[in-house]
């Protein structure tokens, strides 16, 4: 009787649902395009600055995101309804707290001056449960060693620590030499690897022909050009593909 | 406004879904026990042959809902379902009454034990 020779790459030869394992490709695939646009509509508050609400809600999305992913006898809509009720929960706080300042002291909390001219507040570091050594270390990282140079230190909501130094340990700024400084703009983007972004021209109040003007000057085309944009002053800034790198 | 606007209308959204799925799963979970009882009273009465045709019915109708129940219960869940559903239909080829009639006793906690999870009570709550 003639063998059954089984090729390697049987398997992909099978029923699709007979491989589990995509079972577990598909649903991480899409609990991740869930949390994506679910992080994408919590906002950009959510990723650069937490608050304690929001931090707790990071966490658990993380948790529940994991569970329907690891258990596939789970259903998938367990972990997507309690994902999508945090998201809208934290929607709905951030909409209040947005609104109300009463919402947002108690949610949010309120700022706490720790240090007030160049004296430590105890008691309001004990309620922070902040020690000194903390204090003294996010001090240092603001490169001040001595804290009668600092006039305020405030704590903020979110856990950061904002130091205003004292006037004469300032770094000198241009006003207090009455310097005049040049007007600064914003920089403008007009190409990014090689692709023309259409939008930045219209706000720098080019246009496409101007773009291709300044191209043609230095004899390149859109798709040579690494970077190009206006800088801070409102000069035409331009980096070509350095091709020697890549070899 | 355009927060609050989708904020409404995914709430709304959840929970219409689950209303849905327990209206389902509590009236199709009420259907197959109705029919599970009605295989005990032939079981009872010695009608082998028409509780045997009656649990293909059941099999064939458990295999549809099944498929929708995977979307709203634990799997593990099921596959209990699965296994019971299976030994009845062995202990009605072989006429076990006593078997039969347990398994059928089994079977419908198992099947009414899925709605009553689901359900928004204190109970399933905390």
């Amino acid at each position: 009787m003639k063998a059954q020779v089984q090729p390697a790459c049987a398997f992909i030869l099978y029923r699709k649902d007979d491989i589990p394992l995509l079972i577990s490709l598909v649903r991480a695939l899409l609990i991740y395009a869930v949390v994506v646009i679910v992080m994408r509509i919590m906002g950009k508050r959510q990723l650069a600055q937490l608050q304690p609400f929001e931090l707790v809600v990071a966490l658990m999305i993380a948790d529940l995101a994991a569970i329907p992913m690891e258990d596939t006898s789970k259903p998938l809509l367990s972990g997507l309804v309690p994902i999508t009720a945090l998201m809208l929960a934290e929607l709905l706080l951030s909409y209040l707290t947005l609104k109300s300042e009463r919402i947002r002291a108690f949610v949010c909390g309120s700022p706490t001056i720790v240090i007030e001219g160049g004296k430590l507040k105890y008691k309001e570091l004990e309620k922070q449960r902040l020690n000194l050594n903390d204090l003294m270390e996010q001090l240092r990282s603001k490169d001040i060693l001595d804290l009668s140079d600092v006039e305020f230190a405030i704590l903020e909501t979110g856990g950061q620590l904002n130091v205003i130094p004292k006037s004469q340990k300032r770094p000198l700024t241009p006003a207090d030499l009455n310097i005049q400084t040049p007007y600064e703009s914003i920089p403008y983007t007009f190409i990014m690897d090689g692709h023309i972004h259409h939008q930045n021209l219209a706000k720098a109040n080019r246009d496409i022909s101007w773009l291709h003007r300044q191209l043609a000057e230095r004899n390149l085309k859109a798709k040579d050009v690494f970077y190009a944009g206006l800088d801070s002053g409102g000069n035409f800034e331009i980096r070509i593909y350095d091709r020697s790198e890549n070899q | 406004m355009k927060t609050i606007i989708f904020f409404l209308i995914l709430l709304t959204l959840i929970i219409g879904l689950s209303i849905f799925f327990q209206n389902m799963l509590t009236d199709e979970s009420r259907e197959l026990i109705t029919s599970l009882q009605g295989i005990t009273e032939l079981i009872r009465a010695g009608k082998w042959g028409e509780a045997n045709a009656d649990i293909t019915v059941i099999n064939s109708r458990w295999q549809r809902i099944r498929r929708k129940w995977h979307a709203v219960t634990d799997h593990t869940q099921i596959g209990h379902i699965d296994e019971s559903l299976a030994r009845l239909k062995a202990f009605l080829l072989v006429q076990e009454e006593k078997d039969c009639l347990a398994e059928i006793a089994a079977l419908e906690q198992n099947i009414r034990y899925i709605p009553d999870k689901e359900k928004l009570t204190l109970s399933n709550i905390f």
